[in-house]
């Protein structure tokens, strides 16, 4: 029975994660708006005449996109199954496990979107400290606990009647102390000598993830089941 | 009360150097040195006791020189010591300015001095002995604006009350399905926000006058505006669920995180290593060290929280009242 429960769980993920890629003209519209943002940024840049920030507001420009790109991504995920289909999963699975789904095939898709809006930035900017340990740990943690906490807000959201706007207005209020969590380990990513880069100095952003994620899970369920 | 109780009397003391002249000035809060010149009292405070000063010049009622080298100490290490200064007119309780008189000098203490002798430490504490009613200690840079403790302070203890009722009541829906919990934490939680948004003004108001600023980009503000939006979040969550036990059930899990989080801005963030805010008790113990309270205000500052919280809660009871008469069927 417990072995039947867990494939069946392992066939949902899979399931979920080949729905999200077979559906590509979603993944496909995530990564133009990675792309135009980029450029756009670029290009209003040159108009100004100096395409040289501070590294600091170039940091918070790429998690800016990364927001927004995060809302997307995980109101897709939810508009995708529509009224019928989730009453069909609710009957066969878990919430957690419907949760733990679609947080594992949002996450999958933002990491890809944050690995090629890396590339971008450091490429148009000429950023070097994008391609170094430090940013990559800093921006996979900071992606899961957007991740989590913008699934779950989806989910809350689709529940009601207007998800678009409620989905922003519930979840940036929590994203922001996130953001500020981000750009503290990010303050002196790009300085010369290596700051303190330990689990140390992660450890705000790993609390915080456990946090969204335990009260994902915690309150997830609840909000599924109807 | 908080708003017409006087302060007790206060001086600043600065030190104005050029060639070989000292001149102190003080300028006093709630002083009367003109009116009360013959019972003034300045005194240098110093290891071997009081030492009167007679050599100043008053220049009103809140303003006082005294030359420096009128005022002559040195200790044992030969060094420039700072000596406290100590006044008491009759209206005044002892006021002391703690290092406030820089001295230096040839002659030691005891010889054929200024201060030998005259050591007035009887005089002095019977002067000290209690203070006649209430009034608002005179604190360094806060001054008058001391008042808002009463206001802003005691308002965010009450409004962490009713957010924290809220909270239990949105647990106990998720745990009973009575739906007038949801009701009972909904209408609390708006009492809670309304406290919420009064103790942000009367902050913005007090750091207005202590910062120069109505907002400053400070750890524990953002943290409080951010619950503050969070909530009004909730309530919308709330306007966008026409079924009444689907709004529950969401409104609930939502108000959970937003307690929790919020709980984590205001109190848990402030404190972490490396974070510094302006904002007074930070940094210190939540006790408000930082006021220095003394135990009158004491006396009256814990009653005032209890008397905030519980308008709150009656605010709370009235709604819920209202509630009920209106949804009678």
């Amino acid at each position: 029975m417990a072995k039947n429960y867990i494939s069946r769980s392992w066939i949902f993920v899979h399931n979920e994660l080949r729905a999200d890629f077979r559906h590509l003209q979603s993944l496909a519209a995530q990564t133009m708006f990675v792309v135009v943002s980029t450029y756009l940024i670029y290009s209003g840049l040159d108009l100004l005449g100096q395409t040289v920030l501070s590294n600091r507001v170039f940091n918070l420009i790429f998690w800016l996109i990364m927001i927004f790109t995060v809302v997307n991504v995980t109101a897709s995920s939810f508009i995708r199954d529509a009224k019928g289909m989730d009453l069909y999963y609710y009957t066969l699975i878990n919430p957690s496990v419907y949760f733990a789904g679609k947080l594992l095939s949002s996450f999958l898709s933002v990491l890809l979107l944050s690995f090629l809006l890396t590339l971008l930035f450091s490429q148009v900017f000429s950023l070097n400290y994008m391609l170094s340990v430090h940013w990559w740990t800093t921006t996979l943690l900071g992606a899961l606990g957007m991740t989590g906490l913008f699934t779950l807000i989806a989910g809350m959201a689709s529940r009601t009647g207007q998800n678009q706007i409620l989905i922003v207005v519930l979840g940036f209020p929590l994203a922001i102390p996130l953001l500020l969590f981000l750009m503290k380990n990010l303050w002196s990513i790009d300085m010369a000598y290596s700051q303190d880069f330990s689990i140390m100095s992660l450890s705000t952003l790993l609390v915080f993830d456990g946090l969204i994620l335990g009260l994902g899970f915690l309150l997830f369920p609840y909000i599924w089941g109807d | 009360m908080a708003l017409a109780t006087p302060l007790s009397s206060g001086i600043t003391v600065d030190v104005i150097e050029w060639s070989s002249d000292t001149l102190i000035t003080i300028k006093g809060h709630n002083t009367k040195f003109d009116d009360e010149r013959s019972s003034l009292n300045i005194w240098a405070h110093c290891p071997e006791g009081y030492f009167p000063i007679s050599d100043y010049y008053i220049h009103g009622n809140d303003s006082l020189t005294i030359p420096l080298n009128r005022v002559i100490y040195r200790d044992s290490t030969d060094n420039v010591v700072y000596l406290d200064l100590v006044i008491h007119s009759e209206s005044m309780d002892l006021v002391k300015s703690p290092k406030a008189l820089p001295t230096s000098g040839a002659h030691l203490c005891g010889e054929n001095d200024y201060c030998s002798g005259m050591d007035e430490r009887e005089k002095v504490s019977s002067y000290s002995r209690g203070r006649k009613g209430f009034i608002f200690p005179n604190l360094r840079i806060l001054e008058e604006t001391i008042r808002n403790l009463m206001f802003h302070v005691t308002m965010w203890f009450g409004m962490v009350g009713l957010l924290l009722f809220g909270f239990i009541y949105a647990i106990k829906y998720i745990l009973g399905n009575k739906l007038e919990h949801d009701i009972w934490a909904s209408l609390s939680n708006a009492v809670g926000l309304g406290f919420g948004v009064l103790g942000l003004l009367t902050g913005m108001a007090w750091a207005k006058y202590t910062w120069g600023a109505f907002w400053v980009n400070d750890p524990k503000l953002n943290g409080a505006g951010l619950g503050v939006l969070m909530y009004l979040a909730y309530f919308l969550l709330r306007n966008s669920i026409e079924n009444p036990r689907k709004r529950a059930r969401i409104s609930a899990a939502y108000n959970i995180i937003a307690f929790v989080l919020f709980i984590m801005f205001i109190f848990v963030l402030p404190r972490l290593q490396g974070v510094d805010s302006l904002h007074p008790g930070q940094g210190g113990n939540p006790a408000f060290s930082k006021y220095d309270l003394d135990n009158v205000l004491r006396a009256v500052f814990y009653p005032a929280v209890i008397g905030w919280t519980f308008i709150g809660f009656w605010i709370f009871d009235i709604l819920r009242r209202m509630y009920l008469l209106n949804n009678k069927n």
